[in-house]
């Protein structure tokens, strides 16, 4: 294939990651087409990525189901590198968002036919050392429901987190989800929340790690905005 | 006796002398790869073999009138072909009809990728299951998962866990070869000719 094996190597997990582009990125698939022992390494790259990310969604534990939404319908895609960096400057007790975000629409309440809306649409997020604050806009579209997915915890630190979701802006402050969940070995777990139709929906996600006897270790509250009316 | 159209070179002039059978091997040569590619790019199966059907239809209409100038380009010809295609159809949003003038083309391609992703498909899980069985320890398998699902920089996962880039590599790259052995027996097997 290559005298330099290592380089091709980087090469095939650029392309499948989409981090070529321009010349580089053309150069690459003419590659491709030109070698197909080339095209079967990358093929066989892409699935291993690929069942890597079905093999880290599926040992997280989610709340998914509570919202009578199968694994399967919920497409997800990892962004927690486009948020890490700006929170990489920060204090290690800063709140990692990672893994995976998701919003789903359904054309009426119970309709089969879905719309998955990716996550490029989600134009903004930011964070502060002790808060952190994400803000996501959904595209002008006819009525329906809308989910949102998103794994987070403390990085590194598996156990019991208590969970607490509250729509803030329409809401008494009563929240829409309290209970206890498992987060993996990375830390994470997944939540699944439905966005209701309410103009410029806030949502309030307070998590607290919490030891065995149930003592809070530590803290963190996420707020969701939805900058758009939908 | 049929002639071997086997590199662009003889592919080009056979094409351009009016032989069936050198349209069909480039399509057999090119199509998996140029379908993989329009599919990565447009994530719809249709949308890439439409694409890939109407970059053959292009390519072949020309080389039939006229041979192009570099025919070991051949490959980077189809691309250009096929990518100015994807990106004016972008552009454009416009429906298409396209006509295939060789009912080759999508027997040809498509048996073959078909075949492909289902016995990679048949084996991947397990094989994903075994690596990380395998895995020495948490670190490992964060290192892994940091690099291909987090899509973390090498040196950022290096710095946070410690480690050199050796070891990182060592992971990384072990990982890549025991996945490949483990279903390469299969992926083997796809066959070399296909009748269409």
């Amino acid at each position: 294939m290559s005298d330099t094996p290592m380089s091709q190597d980087d090469l095939i997990d650029r392309y499948i990651l989409g981090k070529l582009g321009g010349d580089e990125l053309a150069e690459f698939e003419v590659l491709i087409i030109e070698d197909s022992e080339l095209l079967k390494e990358v093929q066989i790259r892409e699935k291993l990525i690929q069942e890597l990310q079905s093999h880290e969604h599926s040992t997280a534990p989610s709340i998914a189901s509570e919202n009578k939404l199968t694994e399967a319908s919920t497409k997800t895609r990892n962004f927690s590198a486009w948020i890490r960096q700006p929170l990489s400057m920060a204090a290690c007790t800063l709140l990692i968002l990672s893994s995976t975000l998701a919003i789903q629409y359904q054309n009426q309440p119970g309709a089969m036919n879905n719309r998955l809306v990716p996550i490029s649409d989600v134009i903004d997020i930011g964070g502060s050392n002790r808060g952190t604050e994400l803000s996501a806009s959904i595209p002008s579209s006819d009525s329906g429901r809308f989910y949102l997915r998103v794994d987070v915890g403390f990085e590194g630190a598996n156990g019991n987190y208590n969970v607490f979701v509250s729509e803030t802006n329409t809401q008494d402050g009563t929240p829409l989800l309290s209970t206890t969940v498992t987060a993996n070995d990375l830390g994470l777990f997944g939540l699944l929340l439905e966005v209701t139709r309410e103009p410029h929906p806030q949502y309030s996600i307070l998590l607290e790690r919490i030891s065995s006897d149930g003592s809070v270790i530590e803290s963190e509250t996420l707020t969701i905005d939805f900058n758009v009316e939908y | 006796m049929s002639e071997s159209f086997e590199t662009s070179e003889e592919i080009v002039a056979g094409i351009n002398n009016g032989d069936r059978e050198a349209e069909t091997a480039m399509i057999i040569k090119y199509g998996r790869a140029l379908f993989y590619i329009l599919e990565k790019r447009t994530r719809d199966k249709e949308r890439a073999q439409d694409l890939q059907h109407e970059a053959f239809i292009v390519v072949l209409k020309k080389l039939r009138s006229e041979p192009i100038s570099d025919p070991s380009k051949l490959a980077a010809y189809l691309h250009s072909t096929a990518i100015n295609l994807y990106i004016g159809e972008v552009r454009k949003d416009i429906r298409r009809n396209t006509v295939t003038d060789s009912e080759t083309i999508a027997t040809i391609a498509d048996n073959r990728e078909d075949q492909f992703r289902e016995l990679v498909n048949d084996r991947a899980k397990f094989a994903v299951k075994k690596i990380i069985s395998e895995l020495k320890n948490d670190r490992d398998r964060k290192i892994l998962m940091s690099y291909y699902i987090e899509d973390s920089d090498k040196a950022l996962i290096c710095e946070e866990l410690g480690l050199s880039l050796r070891h990182f590599d060592r992971v990384i790259s072990r990982a890549r070869s025991r996945f490949k052995e483990l279903v390469e027996d299969n992926i083997e097997k796809i066959p070399l000719e296909v009748t269409a």
